[in-house]
């Protein structure tokens, strides 16, 4: 990338970044200050979604459509990820070129792979009450999982296993499913009918926080010369 | 209500930062940096203006940035997978790197 961008571009580009920063500072100095009726809504109703927090119950229940396209979003970065991305035979050293374990990977990961679990599970389980949910657990997940492929307990391989590809693509699938559940009960869809609200919740956070994790982790591998086949 | 407006103008700050380096600054890596600048920015934005009325964040606004988080590590990571490709297979890619 040679191509250098001229002083008049610069000054223009720059101006407008100016005349943008000031409208945006108007608009924030004289907006209303309370808030708005959907969220006093949101925090009112927040029991007919069946959880406890607010910021799960718009997640999943209130503004369900924009959560399953989200993940949809991320299994499609998935398979661009796996078909673009590097295959193993394109000559390429490693990330890490030794075989061998140096004297810290292994105590380390032994002791911060139950945590990192625990932590996971931990924020998936907040999730109904506080600050936390699929995405944070899922995040802690694919960290672990990112951890595993540095230190070469995830063996590699060209193409993504089978396993790998469920684990992928379990999130949308059951965030689709359950939503169709629904329908059967005579309300719209993604409508959770409310006496299995908070299961219904859950179910789909679990599952959404695996293929998070596993999505990270493909990707990962994809932009670094690893890939996936099974846990040793 | 201050301390929100506060958050909101570094937030624009930020925002414009992010543009500079996606509009001006030469080289794919600082354009992918400057738009999760740009993403952080707009995030910041968000938050504080939820933060502007009463004690709790507004959840609305929460769960908005929450979605746009992870569609931004998304398209980072998609962006870093593309840019990968093109710098490997450019021809003369072996000596230089961009």
């Amino acid at each position: 990338m040679k191509n250098e961008v001229s002083w008049r571009t610069k000054i223009l580009v720059r101006l407008m970044m100016l005349c943008m920063a000031i409208t945006l500072a108007g608009i924030a100095l004289s907006a209303p200050s309370e808030s708005s009726y959907i969220s006093q809504a949101a925090t009112y109703r927040v029991k007919e979604a069946g959880v406890e927090s607010p910021v799960t119950a718009v997640l999943i229940h209130f503004r369900g459509y924009d959560t399953m396209l989200e993940v949809t979003v991320m299994l499609l970065v998935a398979i661009g990820a796996m078909a673009v991305g590097k295959n193993q035979d394109e000559s390429q050293p490693a990330l890490l070129a030794q075989k061998e374990e140096t004297l810290l990977t292994n105590p380390m990961i032994r002791l911060l792979l139950p945590i990192m679990l625990m932590v996971s599970i931990y924020y998936l389980w907040a999730g109904a009450k506080k600050a936390g949910g699929a995405f944070q657990a899922g995040t802690v997940l694919g960290s672990m999982g990112i951890m595993l492929l540095l230190a070469q307990k995830l063996h590699s391989s060209n193409r993504e296993s089978a396993l790998w590809r469920i684990l992928l693509v379990v999130g949308p699938f059951t965030f689709v499913t359950l939503s169709f559940v629904s329908i059967f009960f005579g309300n719209a869809f993604l409508d959770f009918p409310q006496f299995m609200n908070s299961q219904l919740i859950f179910c789909i956070e679990a599952m959404v926080s695996i293929s998070t994790g596993a999505i990270f982790c493909v990707v990962f591998a994809r932009c670094s010369n690893l890939s996936f086949s099974e846990k040793q | 209500m201050n301390q929100s407006i506060l958050y909101v103008i570094a937030g624009i700050v930020v925002v414009c930062i992010g543009l500079e380096g996606i509009l001006i600054r030469p080289g794919w890596m600082k354009k992918i940096l400057g738009l999760n600048l740009f993403g952080t920015g707009v995030f910041l934005i968000l938050i504080a203006f939820g933060k502007r009325a009463g004690k709790e964040c507004d959840p609305i606004m929460q769960s908005l940035v929450l979605t746009g988080i992870v569609i931004s590590v998304s398209v980072t990571a998609f962006s870093l997978t593309l840019l990968q490709k093109i710098t490997t297979s450019e021809p003369g890619a072996k000596e230089k790197k961009t």
